[in-house]
């Protein structure tokens, strides 16, 4: 309750009791409270007129990594706020670790405050631009409150973990040179075909075996061209495949496509993100490190959704033609093989890199043997899915959260698809 | 210095209208005015924000009822100047502890308690005054100043509410 309110109140209570029972010491006794009323409305502070500036020492930063903020705070009018409370208004999602978003002060005329303390915070895009300054006079009866703005944006984007190599094969590639097999002979280091020598050939191509089994020609080896394709990056972020319970498994997802997105990007490719969650996001495609800033801006604001529906996944045709690569990062739902049978069907080259929601959900729950049955049927719901998805040739890499992804892309992603060499489409 | 000052604040207001109570053989006043002294401090102790608005009016309350009883004036007045001085500064103990650390809290705490002590001592000033010397003037005279008190009042009250 307002402190000048109760004071009113019971100087008030005093007095008419005073009056209505005509005795002059209730009177009396309620003299201290109209003096101490009286303070409050002579020393009330005036109209908040601070200037609040801001420095963060880095704008875009890791999950985990400390962010100092430095705020200075002047009071250029010329009456002194004798006690002012500054709040720096965090956002959700961080927290502070060093120092404190909270003075108390009494700021003179002219004069400035200056303090700094630590952020740490969950992946996402903040607004570091709310200041809230309460000024009262010194008994605390009157109350002026103003929020201050001020410039200030934090990025914290997620890690990204150094792949060597993620070996992909799609039947379509760009006529750039890259890493990823063309399956068309040419220059290139790996053996691919032979074919009959023409002129302009170097004679080190030649292929003396052959040539010496089948005189009537001389052969030359072909070696498989290497190229950049174009890579779609699918991040799953509805609710109903990431969330159990207050556990995400999202954010293994994202941790995922960061590390693809760079490993593809750094191979030369044309890569794309499409985000399905909360809301539609398209990361145009685009090649090099501002692309894979860009994905990494993007990745930092998504939030997973209630979106349900998979089936509707469109795939512009004019960003990834068919027979290029997809990389659907998803913890899958029981009714997906739908979507990415008929994206199979559309001639795309889908790989699916699967956070395995069983292992992730059964880490937190207890054992027991209702636990372990549930577990197994719902294991084997997912072995059947898995199955039917790699009976279409999607390719599948299921990954249990617990295990590092490098682990996971070194075992099942720096091999070459099991695909038929050499075959054209 | 303001966590001292409010606890004998506190102990000062309950034990002057306490004892003003128990002289004058009104023993269950004076057990109550105790318990609500503890329940005070305990309050204080664990941070309850709801009791110093209570133990305010109780004080003035008991002070008021004091002063209709005939109990000694002096005693149940100062009750009452540290009951409210206990409440201002059970306030702002609480607004302390929104302060962070290197802020300048000897210098509020300070400021504040040499605010208080001017506003209480004017007060005890007039109060005294207004106790030892009578004036009598006309019921004229008594409605204008009861209604210019009263226009004052509210101005004030309208003023520190916006």
């Amino acid at each position: 309750m307002n402190r000048a309110f109760i004071t009113a109140l019971l100087a008030c209570l005093l007095i008419v009791t005073g009056l209505a029972a005509l005795h002059a010491p209730l009177l009396v006794l309620a003299v201290p409270v109209c003096i101490y009323l009286l303070s409050g409305i002579l020393f009330r502070p005036g109209d908040i007129q601070i200037e609040a500036e801001r420095r963060i020492s880095a704008e875009r930063v890791l999950v985990g990594e400390k962010v100092l903020v430095t705020l200075k705070v002047t009071n250029p009018t010329n009456h002194t706020l004798e006690e002012l409370l500054l709040e720096d208004l965090v956002p959700p999602g961080l927290e502070i670790v060093e120092g404190s978003c909270r003075h108390l002060v009494r700021l003179p005329a002219g004069g400035s405050v200056t303090w700094t303390y630590g952020l740490r915070g969950r992946r996402g895009s903040y607004s570091l631009g709310r200041l809230r300054a309460t000024a009262r006079d010194q008994l605390g009866l009157a109350t002026v409150q103003r929020t201050v703005t001020t410039t200030g944006q934090l990025l914290i984007v997620p890690p990204v973990l150094r792949l060597r190599r993620v070996a992909i094969q799609p039947r379509r590639t760009r006529v750039y040179s890259g890493t990823i097999p063309a399956r068309q002979g040419g220059p290139g280091v790996e053996f691919f075909d032979v074919r009959e020598y023409q002129t302009g050939d170097p004679p080190r191509w030649i292929n003396w075996h052959l040539t010496a089994r089948h005189p009537a020609s001389v052969y030359v080896n072909q070696f498989e061209q290497e190229r950049v394709a174009d890579v779609g990056l699918i991040l799953d972020g509805r609710r109903i495949a990431n969330e159990f319970g207050e556990r995400t498994i999202f954010e293994h997802s994202v941790l995922a496509t960061a590390s693809l997105a760079d490993a593809f990007l750094n191979a030369g490719n044309h890569v794309g993100m499409f985000f399905y969650g909360k809301q539609i996001v398209w990361t145009m495609p685009g090649y090099g490190k501002i692309q894979a800033e860009r994905i990494l801006h993007d990745l930092s604001r998504l939030e997973p959704g209630d979106s349900q529906i998979f089936s509707d996944l469109y795939v512009p045709r004019n960003l990834f033609p068919s027979h290029s690569q997809l990389v659907l990062i998803s913890p899958l739902a029981s009714a997906d093989d739908g979507a990415l049978v008929a994206l199979r069907s559309r001639g795309y080259h889908v790989l699916v890199i699967s956070p395995d929601p069983v292992a992730f959900e059964l880490a937190a729950l207890p054992v027991s043997t209702t636990t372990d049955l549930a577990a197994r049927i719902v294991r084997l719901q997912r072995n059947l899915l898995l199955r039917r998805l790699r009976a279409t040739g999607i390719q599948v890499v299921e990954w249990d959260v617990s295990q590092p992804f490098e682990l996971v892309a070194r075992q099942f992603l720096e091999r070459r698809p099991g695909l038929t060499r050499g075959v054209q489409p | 210095m303001t966590a001292f000052l409010l606890f004998g604040s506190i102990l000062l207001s309950v034990g002057c209208v306490a004892s003003g109570y128990s002289l004058a053989g009104y023993f269950v006043p004076g057990i109550l005015l105790g318990v609500l002294g503890t329940t005070w401090i305990i309050g204080l102790i664990r941070r309850w924000k709801w009791v110093p608005l209570p133990g305010l009016l109780a004080i003035y309350g008991f002070a008021a009822a004091g002063f209709f009883l005939g109990l000694p004036a002096g005693l149940m007045f100062l009750g009452a100047i540290f009951g409210l001085s206990a409440w201002d500064l059970s306030d702002f103990y609480a607004r302390l502890r929104l302060a962070a650390e290197g802020d300048d809290v000897p210098g509020l705490e300070r400021r504040h308690i040499l605010r208080l002590m001017l506003v209480l001592l004017l007060g005890a000033g007039l109060s005294t005054a207004a106790l030892v010397e009578h004036v009598h003037i006309s019921f004229e005279w008594m409605v204008v100043l009861i209604l210019l008190g009263a226009w004052g009042f509210g101005r004030i009250v309208r003023q520190l509410l916006h």
